[in-house]
């Protein structure tokens, strides 16, 4: 029997709803990152860094691809990346199988969040965590220790998980 | 009415004078009009081989036609025989400057060509090239235009600075606007800020 529970997060506050997923990602925040496409194209006066094709960014056990990303750099420091923006088809995985997709991310370097945007989902292939997939609008998974919070906003209605039993 | 012969050959040794100061002041703008276009060698030993005479510890200093100041150095420099202004540089080691007047370039190779016509120098071996900002570009190849400040590497390169790693397999620097565009399995690290 497929025993599956679906709790509908309904917390709503001012037309947003809120949840805490119970799930912790695989980070490495002090890690290198290393991002990686077919063609960057370094905009110094820009301070950004443009990556189209195959766009890859890895750091430790945590990767993300996505079809074009934007880094951002200081601009008292040309060289040290702020941020990474990821557009169009992007997928975080973990080593620990653990999959989100969403139409945009945010990686603030300097904050330690990867945040998500646009049809979030996460799904869990892990056989040993609780977790079995998972949607909202936004999600903020916090670098430093793996938690996530995701967020759902007033036209898209609820967030949504998944437990397994 | 008879001449003074010796009042003619006075006039023969100061005409000759005026020719020879005449010459000497010609010479001296033709130094200071080449030292003021593309460049002038100076500081080299040359040394004549059974085949072609080449050059020691070059030296040269000039200005592009942008009017950005350029030095070029070689341990032995060699003009091509069936070229006008082609040399093969053994050692080069370059400085250039580049539109914006803060930027800075220094290259260093086993060997290199520069093509004083065209104004380009293409260098190869292991080649390092510095740049303003405490970056550092090693490859096996690159073209330079000294003109504009332009370059392309071929690779396999890497482009290091204290907060970043670039390797690539191409790389197309535009001086003008400052722009690197790095193709072919392209992978960039980047250290971890300091907190």
């Amino acid at each position: 029997m497929r025993a599956l529970v679906f709790v509908l997060l309904g917390l709503f506050f001012a037309g947003s709803a809120t949840a805490q997923s119970p799930t912790r990602f695989a980070t490495s925040p002090d890690a290198p990152i290393e991002v990686s496409g077919q063609t960057i194209i370094v905009q110094e006066l820009k301070n950004r860094a443009l990556l189209n094709g195959d766009t890859k960014l890895l750091q430790g056990d945590l990767s993300m691809t996505a079809t074009k990303m934007t880094i951002i750099f200081d601009p008292e420091n040309g060289d040290q990346a702020q941020d990474v923006f990821a557009n169009h088809r992007v997928s975080v995985v973990d080593v620990k199988g653990q999959t989100s997709q969403a139409d945009k991310a945010h990686y603030n370097i300097r904050a330690e969040t990867l945040e998500l945007t646009g049809n979030v989902r996460i799904e869990n292939r892990n056989p040993d965590t609780q977790l079995g997939t998972a949607q909202s609008q936004r999600m903020i998974i916090n670098m430093r220790d793996g938690t996530s919070q995701m967020y759902s906003d007033a036209t898209s209605g609820r967030a949504r998980i998944e437990l397994k039993p | 009415m008879a001449s003074d012969p010796t009042h003619h050959s006075r006039r023969v040794r100061r005409l000759r004078q005026a020719m020879f100061v005449t010459a000497l002041a010609l010479l001296v703008l033709v130094l200071l009009w080449s030292s003021f276009g593309s460049g002038t060698w100076f500081d080299a030993r040359v040394t004549s081989g059974p085949a072609q005479a080449e050059m020691i510890d070059a030296v040269m200093r000039g200005k592009n036609q942008q009017g950005q100041p350029y030095i070029l150095r070689a341990q032995v420099l060699r003009k091509r025989p069936e070229t006008k202004s082609t040399y093969d540089m053994q050692a080069p080691d370059i400085e250039i400057g580049t539109r914006r007047a803060k930027d800075l370039i220094q290259a260093q190779a086993e060997s290199g060509v520069y093509d004083q016509q065209m104004q380009t120098i293409t260098l190869s071996g292991t080649v390092e090239l510095r740049q303003t900002g405490n970056r550092t570009i090693r490859a096996p190849h690159v073209d330079f235009n000294m003109q504009n400040g332009d370059f392309m590497v071929q690779g396999p390169l890497q482009m290091e600075s204290p907060a970043r790693r670039i390797t690539a397999d191409l790389l197309n620097s535009t001086a003008e606007n400052k722009t690197h565009e790095f193709t072919n399995g392209v992978i960039t690290l980047f250290a971890k800020e300091q907190k």
